[in-house]
């Protein structure tokens, strides 16, 4: 049996053999070069940038060592790349998402809103980010769950970063009785925090009306501190706000409800009540 | 009792040595194997450096904040050795200070010391990364705005201009860093906050006391930035480098942020 003859028969020895030396010294030298990238990258910007910029130039290479190895092997690359063409145009309706997603991954890289080790919340999610790739972000959450989230997810909805900043305020929300003084209140609270080791002296804390609540007049007590000290800051005010009031007499009331009973004629009807409409309208 | 931070003291086993100072009371316990550190910062009152020995194990301090170190075979001695604050120092003169045109001024800014825990047998002396103030300080930020800036601690100041303490002016734990400025401007400066960045300072033991390199500061006006320096003492022996090295951002920084 003969078997028919193909383009590979037509290719002499030599230039296979240049062929498969183009692709491996081309493949040692995109690597190499990639690394190179990613080490540059790594002195002027951070680890996760370098990474990404690194794979992309490593596919970039290798695209094109690729390319001149066929081009040694007589392949046409101008066939191929037009093949390749209405290949990836169908590749691309087909993995519309995933494009999405990868395109989103340089627009956060970009952006630079975060990076690994950060703790940002997504949503109703909040967790620090374990890991950022071209797909999505990876994320563990205060208890202890891998969560997976497309960048395209990210790019579109609001992402805020817990961690970015070294202070942050704090705020408690404060109802104290309509018969209080606010003034002996406002310093009440001040002194608490002045006494607090971990409120900040700069900015300073502020004591703010903020409206008159339906039992409460309530005020915004504010206070600045470390991020990390958080929910110890959280705990140790709310603590400290009951204490010192308890201790100074200022009440925080519960919700409460004014009920007037008025003393009324037995003989009168419910009609003859006030507020109650009795006789003919006004119409009539 | 000036010395209190310099001299080694040996502590049998089985026995605590106490020290309190300023805001500050410390135990060291020595146990076959191991050192057991604890302490504690008293509300109200500041105390003068009073060292004393008791028995380890005592319950007094053991609901203290305690650390402790195992050793196959304890050395024997331990060193309060002086350090300067882990942060730079914001702080705001009692009252406003107001720099005349052409006018150079010294002042003299006080922090309180820091001890680093050192144990020695008798030939080397091995550092613990057990580092306590001896006063309890609060926290500040300080930059233009809540986004750039830096975490400093907060204190308040009368800025001297003479660096004579008096016994009651807590000299044993006090640290004193002159401030030299010097406005060669047309207008008066005002000073509403120090930014002493005390991390990058040197700790020298001169004749005023612990003190710390000198801060120099020229503003000359015309649209020239201000120039800083930082000038050893003259006179003074070196007791604790630097915490931190500093290329001269840090101190620039400090300083430009410094007045209006």
């Amino acid at each position: 049996m003969v078997l028919p003859a193909t383009w590979i028969d037509h290719v002499p020895v030599a230039r296979g053999i240049s062929s498969v030396v183009i692709l491996l010294v081309g493949t040692f030298f995109a690597v190499i070069s990639a690394r190179l990238v990613e080490r540059w990258c790594v002195a002027r910007y951070d680890a996760r940038r370098a990474r990404i910029l690194r794979r992309v130039f490593h596919y970039s290479a290798m695209v094109l060592v690729i390319l001149i190895a066929l081009d040694e092997l007589g392949v046409g690359v101008g066939v191929l790349l037009g093949a390749a063409g209405i290949l990836s145009l169908g590749i691309g309706f087909a993995s519309q998402t995933a494009l999405s997603n990868i395109i989103s991954g340089l627009f956060l890289l970009g952006e630079h809103s975060f990076s690994m080790g950060d703790f940002i919340q997504v949503g109703s999610l909040t967790g620090e980010v374990l890991a950022i790739d071209l797909l999505s972000v990876k994320l563990r959450t205060y208890d202890n769950l891998y969560v997976r989230v497309p960048n395209e997810t990210l790019i579109k909805g609001e992402i805020t970063n817990l961690t970015r900043l070294p202070i942050r305020r704090v705020d408690l929300s404060i109802g104290v009785a309509y018969d209080s003084d606010l003034g002996a209140v406002r310093d009440v609270l001040l002194d608490l925090a002045r006494q607090s080791s971990l409120c900040l002296e700069e900015p300073a804390p502020t004591v703010v009306f903020s409206k008159f609540g339906s039992s409460t007049l309530d005020l915004l007590f504010s206070v600045w501190i470390r991020r990390q000290n958080y929910s110890l800051a959280m705990n140790e005010l709310a603590s400290g706000v009951i204490r010192e009031f308890k201790k100074r007499g200022i009440d925080l009331p519960y919700p409460q409800q004014m009920i007037h009973f008025v003393a009324t004629d037995p003989r009168r009807t419910e009609k003859d009540l006030p507020g109650t409409r009795s006789g003919p309208g006004p119409g009539s | 009792m000036s010395d209190w931070w310099e001299n080694p003291y040996g502590v049998a086993l089985g026995d605590a040595l106490t020290l309190e100072v300023g805001e500050l009371d410390f135990v060291a316990e020595r146990l076959p194997s191991e050192w057991n550190f604890f302490w504690n910062y008293r509300m109200g009152g500041v105390t003068q450096p009073r060292v004393g020995r008791k028995t380890a194990g005592s319950a007094d301090w053991a609901h203290w904040s305690r650390c402790r170190y195992p050793f196959r075979d304890p050395p024997g001695s331990l060193v309060f050795a002086p350090q300067l604050a882990d942060r730079p120092l914001v702080t705001k003169p009692v009252m406003p200070l107001l720099v005349p045109p052409a006018e150079s001024l010294t002042l003299w800014i006080s922090s309180p010391l820091w001890c680093r825990l050192e144990v020695r047998t008798e030939d080397r002396s091995i550092p613990l990364d057990l580092d306590l103030p001896v006063l309890r300080f609060s926290e500040t930020w300080f930059g233009p705005d809540t986004l750039n800036g830096d975490l400093a601690y907060a204190s308040t100041t009368r800025a001297r201009m003479n660096p004579y303490l008096t016994r009651d002016e807590w000299i044993d734990f006090r640290i004193q860093t002159p401030v030299i400025i010097h406005n060669e401007e047309a207008q008066v400066i005002r000073i509403e906050r120090l930014n002493l960045p005390l991390p990058t300072c040197g700790l020298y033991l001169a004749e005023e006391g612990l003190i710390t390199d000198t801060l120099v500061w020229h503003r000359t006006g015309h649209g020239q930035k201000a120039s800083v320096e930082r000038i050893p003492p003259v006179r003074g022996r070196l007791v604790a480098s630097p915490r931190q090295v500093d290329n001269g951002s840090i101190l620039t920084r400090a300083f430009t942020r410094l007045f209006d």
